[in-house]
């Protein structure tokens, strides 16, 4: 930092400090000058320190050498300026300025033109208050408690359960906890948005915090679809005492902790799986890559009622969705082989930009890895976290080939649990499952198998991953189901 | 507990105990009998001995009642011996004490006709523009996002027992302190300790009830000041303090300015250290310039310093400025040296608990 930077700098601070009013400053200076002039003890005790006090704080060589370090990293040389005694500089020289006229008639006159004056360079702080640039008002306002919290807050706080976590914008967040600190608050920005709300970053966000309650602004709220799909169900009884102003949604309540796999033969013969917890949550799973994929993902569509964003296949870009859907919704996820060269990555990276600071450079990673599939793989990654979990054993150089015909793009992956798992080899070709099986060995061993369509060496899958079920779907009737628990 | 207790309580720990400290301390420095220094200065020893007492505490992640116990016991100590101190030497105290209605008397008995009229008025705009401030305050409410590490800390010690190890904003347990400033300045430790006496919740005790009494203290720092600026003329000391009571509403620049902080946020230890204990430390360097001889005000200056510390990050670094700048000022306006190192020697503390949160930083 040169002393160009650093004069420049320290200006602006000025600047920002006095917004822009450098009367008051002005009338400060005239007043140290008064004061120098009218009292040579006045001038010992108050001038010639607050001399030094401007020299020393107002100082670029100081300022680069020793403030920037000290005080600078919160942005708060401003501070430094409380040292600068202006108020009762100004004060002292009205008085003395009085002090030296004999009628107290004039002594009256003066005092008020002073004061009047100094008001009119200041700014009033109770008609005038700056709220960071924008002015007008009163700092303070009305509440109906002695907290001096916004008395929604309060309802709010006398609504939430002991123990429970809840999902809340920063502002009242910052509340919340002075209210009750035993709550257990999250808060992110997507929560206060000016437009509309990212409902499914705010579902992650719930999901992966274990969030009990979420509580939103009414007018942000435009679709719970979502929340709802998340698990979360509207509760009537508290929003209703929250009047107008906020939205209550309240986690659906379940003692089992299960999985169900829904396996179903879709549209031309091609099967997909619907994943469901015991909050109805869920993630559907196709076959991956294959030349219908739209009109598969429509009778999904139709039969289940979820939204596109929610389906998992091997072909588009929204698939991440699903995918990550699936790794909240359970634990110990394992994606053995996810090929992806024809995904579109610039989807991708939108996706990736719109989250929040820290689950984006999770995603980020993730992102990589997608990358790494298709164009990166000199940085593949053979231990990838997405979401924390651990997607072991993924290696995009052995794995991938380079191959890009429409048989490369199945999505073969293991849900495992403690005691269950499924793993599921969609509609992958019996090249690609050999090179699997060579690659993986002992790792595909699992409970349930599903077979997508017939394989030639589905028998040595079998062999290897010795299930206790194995379900064909290609052999399922149409409106037949098999579930998995 | 009972309303009336609890105001009782309030009265107990935020007048009569600092005042009795003050007492005993501003008789010790041979001060001129003022209720205004008594009270400032009791409360400043009373939050010296809490930041010596709770810095080590909470670097060993104590739970928040050992400090609330030790601390109580200490002032409890303290206190039965400042009364013991008072009742032997009562009587030789009591000589010079004057009444208050004879104080009030005595403000105004040497002015007489035009002069002593608008002393009248001076002082009622005086008290109407202090009592305004303080009614803002206690009647309104006015919101700061800072609030949101301040007073949830004091309310996570007063709920949960802890010291600066529950994540201000979501309200998980850390291993380590959350911001480590804290660990130097903790504040609200000392306002989690008052709302533990009075059983009073902090968010209130912060918003509604340390007002009053910062607001007052302020003035009262201010009042200090005039008085000695203006050689205990009552008639400029009432101007100059009304002044500064008007002033303060419209040196408003921007929100940052320290009588923005003052009238909008006291409860916050940087508003603090910005309101009252930097008009304070030009009271006490007045009496050094005055007095340089009086040992004991380097001492009380040395023990503002620490509460300066206990109070914000901004007090550790403030004090040694100003300390410098004035003890440089004053020691060639005296041509005393002593000056100058005895102000250097009342930053001790400042760098002492700057240098322990730079370590622990690290």
């Amino acid at each position: 930092m040169n002393y160009t930077d650093v004069f420049t700098e320290m200006q602006q601070y000025i600047r920002y400090w006095v917004n822009g009013n450098y009367f008051f400053v002005f009338i400060f200076l005239i007043a140290l000058a008064f004061i120098f002039v009218k009292s040579k003890e006045k001038r010992k005790t108050i001038v010639f320190p607050v001399i030094i006090l401007i020299m020393l704080i107002y100082n670029p060589i100081m300022y680069k050498y020793v403030w920037y370090h000290l005080i600078n990293e919160e942005k708060v040389y401003w501070r430094l300026f409380w040292c600068i005694p202006f108020v009762p500089v100004i004060a002292a020289a009205i008085a003395e300025l009085i002090s030296i006229l004999n009628d107290v008639r004039l002594k009256i006159v003066v005092l008020i033109f002073t004061l009047v004056l100094v008001a009119i360079c200041g700014n009033s702080l109770y008609t005038n208050y700056d709220f960071y640039g924008d002015r007008g008002g009163t700092p303070f306002y009305k509440v109906n408690n002695f907290y001096k919290l916004d008395d929604n807050i309060v309802s709010i706080a006398n609504l939430i359960n002991d123990g429970t976590s809840i999902m809340i914008p920063e502002d009242e967040m910052f509340q919340l906890r002075q209210y009750k600190a035993e709550t257990k608050v999250y808060t992110s920005d997507l929560l206060n948005s000016d437009s509309t709300l990212n409902m499914l970053s705010i579902c992650r966000s719930a999901y992966k915090n274990n969030i009990d309650d979420i509580i939103l602004r009414k007018n942000l709220l435009q679709d719970d679809t979502m929340l709802k799909e998340c698990g979360y169900v509207y509760n009537q009884n508290k929003s209703e005492i929250l009047g107008e102003s906020y939205i209550w949604y309240s986690k659906k309540q379940s003692n089992s902790n299960t999985l169900t796999v829904e396996c179903k033969k879709g549209f031309n013969n091609i099967g997909y799986m619907i994943l469901k917890d015991s909050l109805d949550r869920f993630a559907i799973i196709d076959g991956g890559g294959n030349s219908n994929i739209n009109i598969i993902h429509n009778e999904i569509l139709e039969n289940s009622g979820v939204v596109q964003d929610w389906i998992i296949s091997g072909m588009t870009s929204k698939s991440i969705y699903g995918v990550y859907h699936a790794l909240w919704s359970w634990e110990d996820v394992n994606l053995i082989h996810m090929t992806g060269v024809n995904y579109d990555i610039d989807n991708i990276e939108r996706f990736v930009s719109s989250e929040d600071d820290n689950e984006s450079t999770e995603l980020e990673q993730s992102c990589k890895w997608y990358r790494g599939a298709s164009w990166f793989r000199d940085d593949a990654d053979n231990n990838i976290k997405v979401l924390g979990l651990d997607l072991v054993n993924f290696n995009t150089i052995k794995v991938i080939s380079d191959n890009d015909s429409i048989e490369d793009l199945s999505m073969v992956f293991r849900l495992g649990s403690k005691e269950n798992g499924v793993l599921y080899v969609g509609d992958i070709t019996s090249d690609r499952l050999e090179e699997i099986i060579q690659e993986y060995g002992d790792q595909l061993k699992t409970k349930n198998l599903v077979f997508l369509t017939e394989l030639s060496n589905a028998g040595d899958l079998e062999k290897i991953s010795q299930p206790q079920n194995i379900i064909t779907l290609y052999d399922m009737q149409d409106d037949e189901m098999i579930s998995i628990n | 507990m009972n309303i009336i207790i609890k105001c009782l309580m309030i009265l107990a720990i935020m007048v009569i105990i600092p005042m009795t400290f003050g007492d005993n301390l501003c008789q010790l420095a041979k001060w001129e009998d003022s209720l205004a220094s008594k009270y400032i200065i009791g409360n400043i020893f009373l939050w010296a001995i809490f930041q010596l007492l709770s810095v080590p505490m909470i670097y060993l992640k104590m739970p928040f009642h050992n400090l609330l116990y030790t601390y109580s016991l200490v002032i409890i100590v303290l206190f039965i011996l400042s009364l013991v101190w008072l009742i032997i030497f009562y009587k030789r105290n009591n000589e010079k004490k004057i009444s208050l209605k004879k104080r009030v008397y005595n403000l105004f008995k040497a002015s007489s006709g035009l002069r002593k009229i608008m002393m009248w008025i001076l002082s009622l705009i005086m008290i109407i523009s202090i009592a305004f401030q303080i009614s803002q305050y206690v009647f309104l409410a006015h919101r700061d996002n800072d609030d949101s590490r301040f007073v949830v800390n004091a309310c996570d010690a007063y709920e949960q027992d802890a010291m600066y190890t529950i994540n201000y904003k979501s309200g998980e347990p850390e291993e380590n302190i959350t911001v480590e400033r804290d660990l130097t300045s903790p504040w609200s430790m000392y306002v989690a300790w008052q709302a533990k006496v009075v059983h009073i919740y902090p968010t209130i005790l912060f918003h509604t009830v340390l007002p009053i009494f910062l607001i007052l203290m302020g003035y009262s720092v201010i009042w200090m000041l005039g008085y000695k600026y203006f050689k205990r003329d009552i008639f400029y000391t009432i101007i100059f303090t009304m002044s500064v009571s008007i002033i303060n509403n419209f040196f408003n620049l921007s929100v940052y300015t320290s009588s923005t902080f003052f009238l909008v946020r006291i409860w916050q230890g940087k508003a603090i250290v910005a309101g009252i204990m930097i008009p304070l430390l030009m009271y006490l360097y007045y009496r050094i310039y005055r007095h340089n001889d009086e040992i004991i005000t380097y001492f009380i200056l040395f023990i503002t310093n620490i509460s300066m510390c206990l109070l914000s990050g901004a007090g550790i670094l403030l004090s040694p400025i100003m300390n410098v700048s004035y003890g440089i000022s004053y020691a060639f306006s005296k041509k005393k040296m002593s000056i100058f190192f005895g102000m250097l020697l009342a930053c001790v503390p400042s760098v002492f608990y700057g240098v322990i949160y730079i370590v622990y930083r690290r």
